[in-house]
């Protein structure tokens, strides 16, 4: 069985059947980008996700544990099994200080002098647990509210549900790669390609690698170029693979890219920000 | 896709092409298809490369831009 069929069988059983059908019949592609209405009206017009693996611990900046206070020092009231490093079972509490701030006497750390002052103008939402405690299952677990690799991240799920706006950049921008999972921090793994997370660099001259069209390459040329490399993809999808959804979604992301050339380098271009969006 | 390792590359490729086929471009794409895809043009592909050679002022640069376009393309970044 050709791979582009045996993509499409893997994915069946992870997808609503009566979609499927229901799309086939009507002729919808299913890798759709979009916009589509929420199922419920939004409150809020814009969210932005940081999702910072291997940033500091929420214990050394907002999550003060007076439990960990309490046994500074001393063993733990119970055994840590699994990653209690050199078997020791020493409590340790976080080393920096902690003051009361703004009117909700949120205590956060001093490392955070800016963040303490606009305290009351954050939610804190503190009652996520999990039971892995390794640094990558940790991660997927809250990409990908899975413990393991093979998920699609949350910002893939949002591309699917609500498509996008913007036909001149990717749906999913990933700033970075996950501290120890790489680029499968932002995967859509076995929804569509086409709602993968492309990754951009906070870097205003090339925020994609090799973004810019090369100096001695006209701007003509580099059109014919990019209308070939479709035309080549399209013979090979027609003659080969009629039904392979990720090769229709390389073909759709190198027509994203010859758009994105242009708005790539504007959105990263942080000149024309207010000096109050660059003092943050 | 838009390295100066790739435009050094297929400026290389494309003239080891014509050396090798003494000039005939058209025989070129066909040896350019064999070394890079492992196989033969269809008439669809050559009928691309020949459009890329007339609007080229220079046709061996509209052969390296074609030959930039096969290493672009999704027959070679992904085997099957």
């Amino acid at each position: 069985m050709p791979r582009s069929d045996l993509a499409r069988w893997r994915r069946i059983p992870f997808c609503n059947l009566t979609d499927l059908y229901g799309a086939e019949l009507v002729g919808v592609r299913i890798s759709d980008l979009t916009p589509k209405k929420p199922n419920f009206a939004p409150k809020a017009q814009r969210v932005m996700f940081f999702y910072i693996g291997g940033g500091p611990s929420t214990i050394d900046m907002f999550d003060l544990k007076p439990t960990l206070v309490k046994y500074d020092g001393k063993p733990a009231p119970f055994e840590i099994k699994g990653r209690a490093l050199n078997e020791s079972q020493q409590v340790m509490a976080s080393p920096w200080k902690f003051s009361h701030c703004g009117e909700s006497g949120r205590q956060i750390s001093d490392l955070l002098p800016h963040f303490q002052k606009v305290v009351d103008k954050v939610t804190f939402l503190r009652s996520m647990t999990t039971d892995r405690i390794d640094h990558s299952t940790a991660q997927f677990t809250f990409v990908t509210d899975r413990g393991f690799t093979g998920f699609p991240a949350i910002g893939a799920w949002v591309s699917y549900a609500l498509g996008t706006e913007n036909r001149n950049l990717p749906a999913y921008i990933a700033l970075g790669e996950g501290a120890t999972i790489g680029a499968r921090a932002h995967s859509s793994a076995w929804l569509p390609p086409i709602f993968n997370g492309n990754s951009m660099r906070a870097d205003p001259s090339a925020p994609i690698f090799d973004i810019k069209r090369p100096d001695n390459m006209s701007a003509e040329q580099q059109k014919r170029f990019l209308s070939m490399v479709s035309a080549l993809d399209h013979e090979q999808k027609t003659q080969c693979y009629p039904l392979d959804q990720d090769l229709e979604s390389r073909i759709a992301n190198y027509e994203l890219a010859a758009r994105m050339q242009l708005e790539a380098l504007k959105v990263a271009n942080f000149n024309q920000e207010s000096e109050a969006i660059k003092k943050l | 896709m838009n390295s100066d390792l790739i435009m050094r590359t297929t400026k290389a490729f494309t003239a080891k092409m014509l050396e090798e086929t003494n000039n005939d471009r058209e025989k070129a794409v066909t040896l350019a298809f064999d070394q890079i895809y492992n196989r033969q043009p269809t008439e669809k592909e050559r009928q691309i490369a020949q459009n890329s050679m007339s609007m080229e002022a220079n046709p061996q640069e509209g052969l390296r831009l074609f030959v930039q376009a096969m290493f672009g393309a999704n027959n070679f970044l992904y085997s099957y």
